[in-house]
């Protein structure tokens, strides 16, 4: 029994994950979004008495140098060990997925090409020939739909029955260019080492096309300069021939292979009729009402979220309300620390949440953050970046953590780290949690409205004054606009569930422990010294009450934890908060969670993502914004 | 001319793409290619980002103004 390691391979959007999810189970994030499969995820299959290691990579549009997503695909399809690729083509864009099947199809590597997306090309009217392509490019192609989980018993059928050949597709440099493309190859042949042969001329073509660079992958000195040589005499006979760059020949018999290979296979059986995706996108991105639709999606998205949240709350708070006791003591107040966490974490937090990650995951399917990124485009121009900031920047309204990942579908690296910057500003569910409880029980719906709208205009504004000390020429934005899919409550369901998980396991009792923590601490008087240390700036700067210091100490780790808590420290439950603190401390108070320091995890991304530096500059920029925008709530309270 | 000129809803060809490789590289790679028809759908106020369809492979993209700048087209119809 042996395990075989097999990676998905294919342009973004054109459903791995969707496959992954039905091979490995529902383990990692999908959506309809260039560049979500950040992380390499991985996951096993079992298959009769075979397993397999399915690795999903992040979406590639060529096997070129691209954005960051891309290029960590690329490196680990050149670096990596791995047996077989699974190259999954969008059926519905057929040529443009062949343009990377061709590459693909040079690595040396057994390959089987899936045709997903069958129905989206059958309501197209198109009629692929699949044993015809299967014939051209000489390996097996298994139609499928990945989202109804069809074609996936064929494809591991054919894996194991066939005997997958390793594949060499040359016919896309025909005569003279094959003829270069092969002394490129004889000289690499000296410098690198593959185990199949088709490799060398794999890379012979990328390095004379220029979409490779050949120090990247050669250190020998006289092997470079051999190659150096060779290249400039090869481009030069092809810029003779074909009256243009060496490198766009490569590239433009690639395109014209897929064009032809793809006429040969299709039929349309009738003219492609208005879509409805169509009709949708001429309200959705209308220069009008597109903005409206955007203002409703974003403004009705957290109502939902509040109107249900605040609904389930009730009734998971109720039970626990009965448990507190009123005696004095170590293990009487270590009990009602616990209830606190207890209830706080499945009453407050849980109910919130759910109905959050549910139609974030909605939204993200069915395809309307690439739209968002377009509608936002303008504007986000306007503060120095452009549209793909947008993708990051939403996504953190679910969790900063798979945001600050997300960034990588930026291209240019000061976009990247200015993205990155303003990502914690964004507040995730955790925090969005504290504030629409805070505002149900305390300060009324419209503060919440407010304060997220408000907090729009300061990402705007801190946007802006970043991007101001960081000039820079970008030549803007490139960014696949997908159809409209219609989003999966399966798909949906299990990603909330398994945010749900992630809560349940690993917040719920941290925010348990935290609470219990913080009463033992009081009761030893703990507490009190660190409260005192932050007395200065809680109570002088920020008029909180002095307890809040530990609250906050503790939120770095969790943002859940400040509400909780903070019903610990002020010996109090959430819904009679408001005899201890007046308005003016609660606003301030949420204010500040909401800006304030970056939780541990999204630091950490922070720093795997970036560097040390740039991390500190985000807890630096935060803390003082928070600071900044808490006084200005107080002084604004005190002037009402 | 270019791409940032053109009629929306008109039928176009692109004849040529400006710029340097990173540009072209992606546009090719994603799929807008020398030759291929395309369509400008909308363009969004202020600034004009540009949302176009290329009708050769169905692909739709959302193009910065810069970048539609750099896109040579005529009109096809
Ligand atoms: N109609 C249709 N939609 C699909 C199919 N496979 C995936 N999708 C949808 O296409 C979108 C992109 O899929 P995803 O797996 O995230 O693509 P990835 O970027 O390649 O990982 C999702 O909304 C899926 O639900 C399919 O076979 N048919
Ligand atoms: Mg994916």
């Amino acid at each position: 029994m042996s395990e075989k390691r097999i990676v998905l391979v294919g342009q973004p959007n054109c459903g791995k994950s969707t496959l992954f999810n039905h091979l490995v189970g529902f383990k990692s994030r999908i959506s309809n979004l260039p560049g979500t499969t950040v992380k390499l995820e991985k996951g096993t299959f079992k298959r009769g008495n075979k397993i397999y290691e399915i690795v999903d990579l992040p979406g590639i549009y060529s096997l070129t140098q691209g954005d960051e997503a891309e290029n960590r695909t690329l490196e680990y399809l050149l670096k990596e060990d791995y047996d077989i690729i699974i190259n999954i083509l969008d059926a519905s864009m057929l040529s443009r997925g062949l343009e990377l099947t061709l590459q693909v199809l040079k690595l040396g590597k057994p390959t089987v090409v899936v045709l997903n997306m069958m129905d989206e090309a059958q309501r197209k009217g198109i009629d692929i020939d699949t044993k015809r392509l299967s014939k051209i490019l000489k390996v097996p192609v298994v139609p499928a739909i990945a989202t109804h989980g069809t074609g996936i018993k064929e494809l591991f059928d054919t894996i194991e029955t066939q005997g997958l050949s390793i594949p060499c597709f040359l016919d896309d440099l025909p005569g003279n260019i094959y003829k270069e493309v092969e002394k490129v190859k004889n000289i690499l042949t000296g410098c690198m080492s593959f185990p199949s042969e088709c490799a060398y001329y794999f890379f012979a073509a990328k390095i004379l096309g220029k979409e490779l660079v050949g120090s990247d992958f050669i250190k020998d000195r006289t092997c470079l300069e051999n190659l150096d040589k060779q290249i400039g005499m090869s481009s030069n006979a092809l810029k003779q021939e074909f009256s243009m760059e060496s490198s766009d020949v490569i590239h433009a018999l690639r395109h014209h292979t897929s064009m032809a290979i793809q006429e040969k296979v299709i039929t349309l059986k009738r003219k492609r009729k208005y879509s409805i995706s169509d009709s949708i996108d001429k309200v959705v991105m209308h220069p009008v009402f597109g903005y409206i639709i955007m203002a409703i999606v974003y403004l009705g998205f957290f109502y939902l979220t509040f109107k249900i949240g605040s609904l389930i709350e009730g009734y998971f708070t109720k039970p626990f309300d009965l448990l507190y006791t009123q005696k004095h003591g170590l293990l009487y107040s270590l009990w009602n620390a616990t209830l606190d966490g207890l209830s706080g974490g499945i009453g407050i937090v849980f109910p919130y949440l759910i109905p959050l990650m549910f139609f974030i995951s909605i939204l993200e399917d069915i395809g309307y953050i690439p739209r968002a990124a377009y509608l936002m485009d303008t504007l986000m121009h306007k503060m120095g970046l452009h549209g793909k900031s947008v993708v990051p920047l939403i996504l953190g309204y679910g969790c900063n953590v798979p945001a600050i990942t997300a960034t990588r579908i930026i291209e240019e690296e000061r976009n990247r780290v200015l993205t990155a910057l303003l990502v914690p500003f964004i507040p995730c569910s955790a925090r969005i949690t504290v504030l629409l409880a805070i505002s149900d029980k305390l300060l009324g719906p419209w503060f919440a409205a407010i304060i997220l709208i408000l907090n729009l205009f300061v990402v705007g504004i801190i946007g802006k004054i970043l991007t101001l000390f960081n000039k820079e020429y970008s030549p803007g934005i490139v960014l696949e606009i997908p159809s409209y899919k219609i989003p999966s409550l399966k798909i949906a369901l299990s990603k909330t569930w398994l945010h749900a998980k992630e809560f349940l396991f690993v917040a719920w009792p941290m925010l348990i422990a935290g609470s219990m923590l913080l009463g033992v601490a009081q009761f030893y008087g703990i507490e009190a010294i660190i409260n005192n240390i932050f007395k200065p700036f809680t109570q002088g700067i920020l008029g909180l009450p002095h307890q809040v210091g530990t609250t906050l100490l503790f939120g770095i780790l969790r943002k859940e934890l400040t509400l909780i808590m903070l019903q610990t420290a002020m010996h109090t439950k959430l819904s009679q908060l408001g005899s201890v603190m007046s308005n003016a401390q609660l606003a301030t108070f949420v204010v500040f969670i909401i800006f304030y320091i970056p939780c541990l995890a999204t630091l950490a991304a922070i720093y795997k993502e970036f560097n040390k530096k740039i991390m500190f500059y985000s807890i630096l920029l935060s803390t003082s914004v928070a600071t900044l925008l808490a006084f200005l709530t107080r002084l604004l309270y005190a002037w009402l | 001319m270019t791409l940032f000129d053109a009629r929306p809803g008109k039928l176009l060809r692109v004849l040529q793409i400006q710029g340097g490789r990173g540009v072209r590289d992606r546009l090719f790679s994603m799929g807008l290619n020398i030759g291929d028809y395309i369509k400008v759908i909308q363009v969004a106020p202020f600034r004009g980002t540009f949302f176009v369809e290329n009708l050769t492979n169905g692909s739709k993209f959302a193009l910065g103004r810069g970048i539609a700048l750099k896109i040579i087209v005529e009109y096809a119809e």
